[in-house]
């Protein structure tokens, strides 16, 4: 009895953390591109690192095996880089973020990917 | 939300590897109100069963056979929201229908699917050419088979290869016609190249109707290219059909087109398309000359990853022996010497 009450209660743990967890993605997921950035307008140097940035992660999301990133929108700011645009399936977008991920420079990857099914 | 979550947490476990064993349940389901105006009898107001992209549901498989290698599959069926029928009646899976090999050489796709220039038809268009009609994918009858007005290829085998942002395509449909190798035939091929956010495409095919007397050949080019928030889309086509008959025309037709989709906010996004058709010698008639201009605009609202509400404008202008072309008549309901067939719809879409 008693390890069946610890069983229930680790299961609705569980389920309350990735409830949680999705909730925290949703938030994330509905929060506007520019909110968490600088207020003060970039400086000429700011903006030409960004550019330099978002040129290596289109780059690196061009040549990736696998990804279709003809729809992709790619937005940098500082080392933030915010991914929009549509992909085909939810493989596509794990494989654009990590790609981004992975480029030199980039801190943070935001998801803002669409699925959007081809029909 | 909650499955991309637990699909997260295998990634982690994993290690995050990709290439997993797995089955896939997806599909698009929308519905709505349309508005028609230039169809005969004067203007309606009917369901819209999904303007914007069609609706489809479907099965995709993924095998890890090691080494890099992937066995995959795909089955998708199109379906009409307002009355559950199959969009194509006896093509259960009208969308899609295809097992495959992926590996380093690339992949290979067998059965049907579209074409490897449908594919680069596709990247080309700002909504994939995803309308379930010609009212907002002008692209069937050039992109698509000419003469069965089939959006896809069937008994198609594809190939698919990439290397860094360069990827060619091709693909050949067998016509099955015992002591004829042409007819009813397709054969396409595409190429594409991304360099950063731009990318450029061209792509030809050539199909055979099923007695093999006419033939249809595509050429098209493009390019698309992310300009601040807005995808920019840049594209021409052309279309030669051969006369059945000595004594017809060939029909000859050259097709410019611009487009953008522009990401207002994450959650509002603008796609906007026309496509002018500027055709001659239509049904292989010497002087049958005509024009058609496609235009379509879309607003969608996403509320969230996969749902969104959306309103959709199209028009389809026709001048010269283009009002009388049949195949656009029919698909249409244009009236007799219309003009023009304008629709408006509003509706949402869930995807799953």
């Amino acid at each position: 009895m008693h390890v069946r009450v610890m069983v229930c209660r680790a299961a609705v743990a569980t389920a309350l953390t990735v409830l949680a967890a999705s909730a925290a993605a949703q938030e994330r997921q509905a929060e506007p591109a520019l909110s968490s950035m600088p207020a003060a307008a970039p400086t000429k140097a700011q903006k030409a690192a960004d550019r330099q940035l978002r040129k290596r992660v289109a780059r690196a999301l061009g040549r990736a095996k696998r990804l279709d990133a003809s729809r992709l929108l790619i937005f940098v700011r500082g080392d933030v880089v915010t991914l929009s645009g549509d992909v085909a399936d939810s493989e596509q977008s794990a494989l654009a973020t990590a790609t981004a991920q992975r480029v030199p420079g980039v801190g943070e990857v935001r998801n803002q990917l669409r699925i959007r099914t081809r029909n | 939300m909650r499955k991309e979550a637990v699909a997260v947490i295998a990634m982690v476990i994993s290690g995050y590897t990709y290439a997993q064993s797995s089955v896939t349940l997806f599909g698009t389901v929308g519905g709505g109100v349309r508005w028609t105006d230039g169809v005969q009898g004067g203007h309606q107001i009917g369901f819209d069963s999904n303007s914007i992209s069609g609706n489809s549901f479907g099965i995709r498989g993924v095998e890890d056979l090691g080494a890099g290698w992937r066995a995959i599959f795909m089955l998708q069926s199109g379906f009409i929201t307002g009355t559950g029928g199959t969009k194509t009646s006896s093509t259960f899976f009208s969308q899609r229908s295809y097992v495959g090999l992926e590996g380093g050489f690339g992949r290979l796709m067998l059965g049907r699917q579209l074409n490897a220039a449908e594919d680069i038809g596709v990247q080309l268009d700002p909504n994939e050419a995803n309308g379930p009609s010609l009212a907002t994918v002008p692209g069937i009858l050039w992109g698509g088979n000419f003469f069965t007005l089939d959006a896809r290829f069937n008994n198609t085998i594809k190939y698919v290869g990439r290397s860094g942002g360069f990827t060619l395509r091709a693909s050949y449909s067998p016509g099955g016609v015992a002591g004829n190798t042409r007819a009813g035939t397709n054969f396409a091929i595409g190429t594409s190249y991304q360099f950063r956010t731009l990318l450029l495409a061209a792509a030809y095919q050539k199909t055979y109707n099923a007695s093999a007397s006419q033939h249809a050949e595509t050429a098209m080019g493009g390019a698309t290219w992310q300009l601040g928030p807005t995808r920019m889309y840049l594209s021409y086509s052309a279309l030669k059909v051969s006369a059945a008959t000595a004594a017809g025309a060939e029909r000859r037709d050259h097709i410019p087109s611009v487009g953008l989709v522009y990401r207002v906010t994450p959650t509002l996004q603008f796609t906007g398309a026309t496509y002018y058709d500027i055709a001659s010698n239509l049904k292989n008639v010497a002087g049958a000359d005509g024009r058609k201009m496609t235009t379509y605009a879309m607003v969608e609202y996403f509320l969230s990853k996969r749902s969104e509400l959306y309103v959709e404008f199209d028009r389809n202008g026709f001048s010269g022996a283009y009002k009388k072309d049949p195949t656009n008549v029919s698909a249409l309901n244009l009236r007799p010497d219309g003009r023009a067939v304008t629709g408006v719809s509003i509706g949402m879409i869930t995807q799953f």
